[in-house]
């Protein structure tokens, strides 16, 4: 093999800038304080040297000179790249940590599917500290939210499923259930989103009328791909015992509200919903959703509702924070939205479309004000099998988020999905 | 405290282990992903080297691998090592597996981010003979002289040298061909 020095200089001057541009887009976890940094700085300063490989000497200075400036020109493509990819807002150096306790509903041992337990774990192993049961006459078959990281409320339901009440129990430093109390009046739906806003004073959420058996397949009411909707979307003051309810307004539309997790911006103003939109509807292409390597979307918005206002019309007291018409995603493909840190972030399940990336499913954070071309960052890509999320949980900060994906819990940090303890079959989680 | 640690009678302490910890960790595991072409695997080795440094107390220089005010050769040989083991662990698995030829060491995002001649060089640089990847790693990412390099494998300077030349004639070569 006949090989010119020149063909070699090119190609080692080629080898250190994939080197370096590849290392300046590989992203590491959290506990990198030099992640950014990814070229070593002391390449340029070091030699080759020795006769047999002379014309390495320019060319070790060429090469470094030149992955210092690729490195200098991805740092500054990354502030715009949309799928950079970089930590959560939780990663940002803080020292407080996750919460020190996340819950989970599990069905209870010997009871029927719907009779539920709370088990509260330790973040740290995730050894479960205490459990919650339902009050007697009650049962616990709905979701369960936290308004702090000691205080939560979860939804309470009679065993025919046709009133529902708020459960509230708050925590002791060491996790254990300090107090647990129905709260507000008897709500004459069956609730299946339920979302503390920050603070505790107020909780969100969307009741669905639901038949004798708990279902809601005798009662007329649509269920999409498995997921209830409703109508209203309802605010519930524990200080005064009011219920405000925002109805869609227009049900000849068929647009609904997703009984998918609300969330609340920090300062409380603000409910984050799902929104079906009208005549859109979540009609897939035909061919299981994927056609000619396109993926198919839902027509969906994902509202903010200002819950200052005193009821009435969702669309008069909401804002649109995203929206996508039904039909091949020409984006990432947003499944649904939530809100995260003080309400300036939405925080995204989606997928790509990335021909290669069929089995792939990220978390986006989008800031907002959403801008037409405005960037959203990859918080976490991984394998995703069919139906691969069981959802995403921001605690009371907005910073730390809890996912439940692909059968597996845990909290999102780094690009990487930090596994946390649980039983097999989960009906709902929070921290 | 400088991205060095200090020696303490010979030994790391642990603010000290932690400081190499943050200042050289995404280094390492760049290194070790290179070698490996498989940033997963590269980040356990990495991790697998700081808690065997943690469990031996930080005594780095011990074993004449290194001084302990300087803890980097020592880190760069315990890398190169544990990159070794992994891929004794992982032939027979690979020997079935299918194999990403688009850009080994990143993820799909993170390759989409890079151009096609770029990841074209990392695929063929995830294709050449370990020591000779190692070698080239060693030189064109973390910019080792020839003296470290051979210090860090366990090798003649000269042998480095011709391994270098090798290896980066095998990789014009493959450039050529995917051009």
């Amino acid at each position: 093999m006949t090989m010119h020095d020149d063909d070699l200089a090119r190609t080692a001057d080629r080898l250190a800038d994939a080197l370096g541009a590849a290392a300046a887009v590989m992203e590491l976890p959290a506990g990198s304080s030099n992640a950014a940094s990814a070229v070593p700085a002391k390449r340029a300063l070091r030699s080759w040297g020795g006769r047999a490989s002379g014309w390495l000497v320019p060319l070790t200075v060429a090469a470094g000179v030149a992955a210092i400036v690729l490195v200098s020109v991805f740092a500054v493509a990354a502030l715009k790249r949309p799928s950079a990819r970089q930590g959560p807002p939780a990663d940002a150096s803080t020292s407080s940590g996750p919460p020190p306790f996340y819950v989970t509903e599990v069905q209870a041992k010997g009871t029927s599917s719907l009779a539920n337990v709370i088990q509260v774990h330790r973040t740290s192993d995730g050894a479960v500290t205490d459990t919650v049961t339902a009050p007697a006459g009650w049962i616990l078959s709905g979701p369960v939210s936290a308004a702090t990281d000691r205080e939560f409320f979860a939804a309470a339901a009679r065993p025919d499923c046709q009133a529902s009440r708020i459960l509230r129990f708050t925590l002791t430093a060491s996790g254990q259930v300090a107090s647990s109390q129905l709260a507000g009046p008897t709500i004459k739906e069956w609730l299946w989103s339920v979302a503390a806003a920050p603070g505790g004073s107020q909780v969100a959420f969307v009741g669905i009328p639901a038949g004798p058996s708990c279902s809601t397949y005798d009662t007329g009411q649509p269920s999409v791909d498995g997921q209830f909707i409703g109508s209203s979307v309802s605010v519930l003051d524990l200080t005064s015992g009011t219920i405000k309810t925002w109805t869609q307004a227009d049900r000849s539309t068929g647009a609904d509200v997703y009984a998918t997790p609300l969330s609340w911006a920090a300062d409380g103003s603000r409910l984050v919903l799902n929104y079906q939109l009208p005549g859109g509807g979540r009609t897939e292409l035909p061919g299981g959703g994927r056609t000619g390597g396109q993926i198919s979307q839902t027509g969906m918005a994902v509202l903010a509702l200002n819950t200052a206002t005193t009821g009435g019309s969702i669309q008069a007291a909401s804002r649109v924070l995203w929206s996508q018409q039904s039909g091949p995603c020409h984006d990432y493909c947003i499944t649904e939205g939530i809100f995260a840190g003080p309400g300036d972030t939405l925080i995204a399940p989606a997928m790509p479309l990335h021909p290669s990336s069929d089995e792939t499913s990220l978390v986006l954070r989008i800031p907002l004000p959403q801008r037409a071309g405005a960037a959203a960052t990859v918080l976490y890509a991984g394998a995703s099998r069919g139906a691969a999320w069981y959802g995403i949980f921001p605690d009371p900060s907005g910073r730390y988020l809890l996912a439940g994906i692909n059968g597996k819990l845990g909290w999102i940090s780094g690009g990487r999905l930090i596994p946390l303890q649980a039983e097999p079959q989960l009906s709902w989680i929070a921290w | 405290m400088t991205s060095r640690a200090r020696a303490r009678d010979g030994r790391l302490a642990f603010g000290d282990m932690a400081a190499v910890f943050r200042a050289h960790r995404a280094e390492l595991v760049r290194l070790a992903a290179f070698i490996l072409a498989d940033k997963g695997a590269g980040e356990d080795v990495v991790q697998d080297v700081f808690a065997q440094m943690h469990a031996r107390q930080g005594k780095l220089g011990d074993r004449g691998q290194g001084t302990p005010a300087d803890p980097l050769p020592y880190l760069h040989r315990a890398v190169v090592n544990g990159c070794r083991s992994a891929l004794r662990r992982r032939r027979l698995i690979r020997r079935h597996a299918e194999h990403d030829p688009l850009c080994p060491p990143l993820s799909v995002e993170e390759a989409a981010l890079l151009s096609e001649e770029r990841r074209q060089v990392l695929a063929a640089l995830a294709a050449l003979p370990r020591r000779r990847r190692e070698v080239l790693v060693l030189r064109f990412y973390l910019g080792l002289s020839e003296a470290e390099i051979a210090a860090t494998l366990g090798i003649s300077p000269g042998t480095v040298k011709s391994t270098a030349a090798r290896g980066l004639a095998t990789l014009a070569d493959a450039l050529k061909e995917t051009r």
